[in-house]
């Protein structure tokens, strides 16, 4: 980080009132902190109140930036570092993400949802990721089951997937 | 779950799953399972499952076995496979893989793609017999009912099997005689080496056609007849040639 350089931290508040303070930098990892920012609002003591997203999972997305926005600063500071420590960094990095997101599915939820609001796309992707990884090589009722999904396709529409089959595509010669 | 978040999670999961897992598990998930942007990049390769290169499309695979029981089909096929794939593209595929088997009647798959997917830019093609390569042309000059733009680019891989490496470049002259032709190395992603020893990879615009050969590795007893093809159309048409053997 450059010296001198002041110190400027923003509040982010939580629907149910917590609020959680992180530096400006780590904070604009959010796009939708960055657009508040932009047109002047958010600086002040009220912070940026963010709508829809309990303190839990707000605090969890505070950690996620405060990381990766350390990461980062700390990856710019010693640029003419070796590529060596900079691949290990990386890969630090990526394992911390994996222990990061290692989540029961109804946290992983909220913070993928919460992630998408705030635009911060590095945890959308895990998130997404995280989910996929949960889904792959998994029959449908194996997904229904792990995720918690009911199924709410009707009799008749179940009918209808078997007709829609894709085989109505295939060749009948 | 938003449908948005849904897509984006689907994007990240292997094709077969969102054909064959994801659209039966509820109605927004179905819904978001059918958004076109999930069937832009068609990998088929045959391979999959750790199994060799032919197995992912067969009856008695697990991909043939999930379609069986969940949606009825009663002979799983990658003809039918191919083509719930290009239905689901609608006509928005970019990039397509196909298998080293097509199935008993190439010809109508590459009859499908090249109608049905005016967008592609990247084709790996198995090797295929002389009459089938003579379809080609058709994948890569821009279909007769699309208008071409200029800047459109249409990239083609041409994979083969070693011993069909010099049948592919002798059906592919007719494409170097029917446009100019120029010769380039392009940076490649490294194809898979197990199935695709060749790669033959072809950028065609609307008029010139770029032809990019790399990983090219022939059985050693043609490669000095590879080489000097692929000069041969270099000094022909060319502006620049590379051939990383």
């Amino acid at each position: 980080m450059a010296a001198g350089k002041p110190v400027v931290m923003v509040t982010l508040v939580s629907s149910d009132g917590q609020s959680f303070q992180l530096l400006e930098e780590a904070a604009l990892l959010s796009a939708m902190v960055r657009d508040t920012i932009q047109i002047g609002q958010g600086r002040g003591p009220a912070g940026i109140p963010i709508r829809n997203i309990t303190g839990q999972t707000l605090s969890m997305v505070v950690v996620y930036c405060n990381k990766h926005y350390t990461a980062a600063a700390a990856a710019d500071g010693d640029d003419a570092a070796d590529e060596e420590k900079k691949v290990a960094n990386k890969k630090q990095l990526r394992e911390w993400d994996e222990q990061f997101i290692n989540l029961e599915q109804d946290k992983l939820y909220d913070i993928l949802v919460a992630a998408n609001n705030l635009g911060i796309d590095g945890l959308v992707d895990l998130c997404c990721w995280r989910f996929a990884d949960m889904m792959k090589g998994k029959s449908a009722s194996e997904i229904r089951v792990k995720l918690g999904i009911r199924d709410d396709f009707t009799s008749e529409q179940r009918a209808q997937i078997e007709k829609d089959s894709p085989w109505v595509w295939s060749r009948t010669t | 779950m938003d449908e948005d978040c849904l897509v984006e999670i689907f994007r990240r999961l292997p094709l077969d799953d969102v054909a064959a897992a994801a659209p039966l598990v509820c109605r927004s998930w179905r819904a978001a399972a059918r958004d076109p942007s999930l069937w832009r990049k068609l990998e088929l390769l045959g391979g999959g499952g750790g199994g060799g290169g032919t197995t992912r499309f067969m009856p008695w695979s697990p991909l043939g076995v999930a379609f069986a029981s969940r949606y009825g089909v009663r002979r799983f096929s990658f003809a039918g496979y191919l083509r719930l794939c290009v239905a689901r593209a609608g006509g928005a595929a970019v990039e397509l893989s196909l298998p080293p088997l097509l199935g008993p009647a190439p010809a109508h798959e590459l009859d499908l793609v090249s109608l049905r997917c005016p967008e592609l830019r990247k084709v790996a093609l198995p090797a295929l017999s002389v009459g089938d390569d003579a379809r080609l042309p058709d994948i890569v000059l821009e279909p007769r009912d699309t208008p071409a733009s200029s800047n459109t680019r249409s990239q083609l891989a041409l994979a083969s099997r070693r011993s069909h490496v010099l049948t592919i470049i002798g059906g592919w002259s007719f494409v170097f005689r029917a446009v100019r032709a120029t010769i380039a190395a392009a940076p490649s992603p490294a194809p898979p080496r197990s199935q695709w020893s060749t790669i033959f990879s072809v950028v065609a615009a609307a008029s010139p056609v770029v032809v990019a050969c790399h990983g090219l590795l022939p059985p050693r007893r043609h490669t000095s007849r590879v080489i000097s093809t692929v000069f041969f159309l270099a000094i022909a048409a060319p502006t620049c040639c590379a051939v990383p053997v």
